[in-house]
């Protein structure tokens, strides 16, 4: 009765548990033995890179796996020795803390895209015009991305201090933790105003309105460095991917997903 | 059987105090008498072997169940001790039968010849009619039997009773003690019977032993014990 | 793509509830009933996951079973395998963020058991282990299985300590949480919607069949 049933459950629970656990024994089939790569992108780059990734495997019939997320986390799971055979980062700070520590191997770091600041305002504002009309009464909220946390947010804030409009609109900043959070606003017309890359504009399609591109001297140059990991097993293939993405073929893809290609 | 034990205790009503009970006790029901916070339930705990006492003996028949000096301490499991509680602490999970029949042990034996046995030593108690109730549906006076029932059913050497009888009324108590007594007269083992009632304790009684704040204070016959007895009731 | 992170998702929070419920609940009776030194200590340590932000105890996990963790690394030399970015890497983050939920059900729901009826168990000749799967488990049954409610909805939901050390692999890792935040990022509006009206619809139900499940208890 009761105490078969529970010797019943507690076997079937233990065999679960003994399954799982052969199952991921060190002969999985898995990125160690086939050329598989897996590369570790900023979610930002998700769309241009799966269709480079497409590209990839007909030319070369092996997978790639990708594993999105932000430039930070990714950059803390290499550390801690997460099996990623190729970093592709949001920003440089993220890479240069990776090449100092000695994670990446040194000459396989390359520049892959650019991005630019845009100034986005809701479709049907009309009052704004130029990063100057920011500093208009009737522009209450602008949205931005954390200069602490997102690269977005750090280069933007190096625009609005270039034109000299920050001490102005300091109060009216509003803060979002990352650039989807700062688009969103903007689509929903929460906010007057707002800065993103253009590449995120993009993907906003018609709901929002683009005013003007920041000067192109007014922060940082936006780049997004690729390299290969150090730990990585499968170097060569590694190569090939960056070598793609660098290619006229790869950098025509990120142009069509918003990004600028190298010069 | 026979008990010595020692401990020293923390009482919330008399501070601390030390328990300190000897006494013998054979086949009949021996009374444990007195005031609440006396050490009866505390006694009855050590021969059960839920508390440890400090330093004692405790014999039953030919077995030893603890013994300081030679470090012997059995588990409440091998005590063959049958413990009816004050609130009974009859299963609410369970039927009358099934409580019953948790006790007995048959290697090898399969449930539906436990509950037989079960059914038979229900009968034997008269509650045949409660057997499939649950404990929240059954009479103080039922639930009562059936505990006690649940306890000789599991082959003990001995029965201890903590003032079973307590929480009934004055009705059903008159008959539940004729059937402590029936029961015992059945199975022939030493009770020990916590009261703190004179008349249960005149009525049940083969020897009464009189607790007060710890220690043994008389052991006699019932008849002996009430009529000159030293303590204020 | 809708279904790649519902088959994971599933995979991987049935594997870590029956581990949890099972470890849960043997370290939930180990607090109600030890008594040895150090045991506040333990159970604030088994709490502490549920106090740091998700992202915390996956970074911790992460430093600690990478290629170059504590543990991770011997590991790894020995075996040439790292559990990063495995899904079992998915199932040890749900393990280590629900289970405190399952450990402080198990344990508040086994001491609610009236001691009473175990000594009673005792007295008849059964042994502690028998006493506990016949009497303390079965009168322990509704705040147990709650703890394994809520430790499954919340292994369901885990994201911040999955991502740091399953990562975020579609197809490989990428459970239903993950799912809808690289759809949310992304701008799929669409696909965020329907990935997260299926979360919900999967909890709500896990939610539902247990509650019906004790409805027909006895109250003691």
């Amino acid at each position: 009765m009761q105490r078969r049933f529970v010797m019943t459950a507690m076997a079937v629970m233990i065999s679960l548990l003994l399954f799982s656990i052969l199952s991921c024994g060190p002969n999985r089939p898995g990125s160690s033995n086939s050329n598989e790569l897996t590369v570790s992108a900023a979610v930002s780059l998700r769309d241009a890179f799966n269709e480079i990734a497409d590209l990839y495997e007909k030319r070369n019939g092996s997978k790639i796996h990708f594993n999105y997320g932000a430039s930070g986390a990714l950059q803390k799971q290499i550390e801690s020795g997460a099996p990623a055979d190729v970093f592709a980062s949001a920003g440089a700070k993220q890479m240069d803390d990776l090449a100092a520590k000695d994670f990446i191997v040194p000459d396989s770091r390359k520049d892959f895209a650019r991005n630019s600041l845009v100034l986005v305002v809701p479709a049907m504002v009309t009052a704004v015009s130029s990063f100057g009309d920011l500093t208009n009464p009737s522009v209450k909220k602008v949205a931005v991305g954390n200069p602490k946390t997102v690269p977005a947010g750090q280069y933007t804030e190096q625009t609005l201090n270039k034109l000299g409009l920050l001490p102005a609109i300091q109060s009216r900043l509003i803060f979002a933790e990352d650039i989807r959070q700062v688009l969103d606003y903007v689509v929903r017309d929460e906010v007057d105003a707002s800065v993103v890359y253009s590449s995120d504009a993009l993907s906003a399609g018609d709901k929002i309105r683009v005013v003007v591109r920041a000067p192109d001297d007014s922060h940082d140059p936006i780049l997004y460095p690729i390299a290969i990991v150090n730990d990585s097993k499968q170097q060569e293939a590694a190569r090939k991917f960056i070598d793609l993405v660098l290619s006229s073929e790869g950098q025509a893809i990120l142009v069509r997903h918003g990004f600028l290609a190298m010069k | 059987m026979q008990v010595e034990i020692k401990k020293r205790l923390e009482s919330d009503k008399s501070g601390s105090f030390t328990l300190d009970v000897a006494f013998a006790a054979g086949d009949g029901i021996t009374i444990l008498f007195g005031q609440s916070g006396a050490g009866k339930t505390t006694t009855l705990r050590a021969i059960a072997g839920i508390v440890t006492p400090d330093s004692g003996r405790i014999r039953v028949g030919e077995q030893i169940l603890f013994d300081s000096a030679r470090a012997i301490n059995l588990s409440i499991q091998k005590r063959r001790v049958g413990y009816v509680f004050q609130d009974y602490a009859l299963f609410p999970h369970m039927t009358a039968e099934q409580n019953v029949a948790y006790g007995i042990k048959e290697d090898g034996a399969r449930d539906a010849s436990r509950l037989e046995r079960a059914r038979e030593m229900l009968a034997l108690f008269k509650l045949e009619h409660v057997r499939q109730r649950y404990p929240q549906n059954m009479s103080g006076g039922e639930q009562q039997r059936t505990a006690l029932a649940r306890a000789l059913a599991s082959d003990p050497a001995l029965v201890l009773l903590d003032e079973p009888l307590s929480a009934v009324d004055a009705e059903t108590r008159a008959m539940l003690i004729d059937e402590v007594v029936m029961a015992q007269e059945r199975v022939r083992i030493p009770f020990i019977y916590v009261t703190h009632n004179t008349a249960e304790a005149i009525r049940l009684g083969t020897q009464v032993v009189v607790l007060h704040e710890g220690s043994v204070k008389q052991i006699g016959q019932p008849s002996e014990v009430f009529n000159k007895s030293a303590d204020p009731r | 793509m809708i279904w790649e992170p519902l088959k994971l998702s599933l995979l991987v929070v049935t594997v870590a509830t029956l581990i949890i419920a099972t470890l849960g609940l043997a370290l939930g009776l180990l607090l109600a009933k030890g008594r040895f030194h150090g045991q506040e200590l333990l159970a604030s340590f088994f709490t502490l996951p549920l106090v740091l932000p998700p992202t915390v105890s996956g970074y911790y996990l992460i430093v600690l079973l990478g290629r170059h963790g504590l543990i991770g690394e011997p590991v790894y030399n020995l075996t040439g395998w790292s559990v990063a970015f495995t899904w079992q890497a998915a199932v040890l983050a749900a393990i280590v963020l629900a289970l405190p939920l399952m450990v402080l059900s198990a344990r508040a729901a086994i001491e609610s058991v009236n001691p009473q009826f175990e000594i009673a168990s005792y007295t008849l000749g059964r042994s502690w282990l028998a006493t506990f799967f016949r009497i303390t488990l079965p009168l322990a049954r509704r705040g147990i299985l709650a703890g394994v409610v809520l430790s499954f909805t919340r292994a369901l939901g885990e994201f911040g300590a999955t991502f740091m050390l399953a990562g975020n692999i579609p197809g490989k890792t990428q459970t239903m949480p993950l799912a809808i935040y690289e759809a949310v990022i992304s701008g799929e509006d669409k696909r965020a919607q329907i990935l997260a009206l299926i979360l919900t619809g999967v909890s709500v139900a896990a939610v539902y069949l247990t509650s019906k499940l004790t409805k027909g208890a006895i109250k003691y």
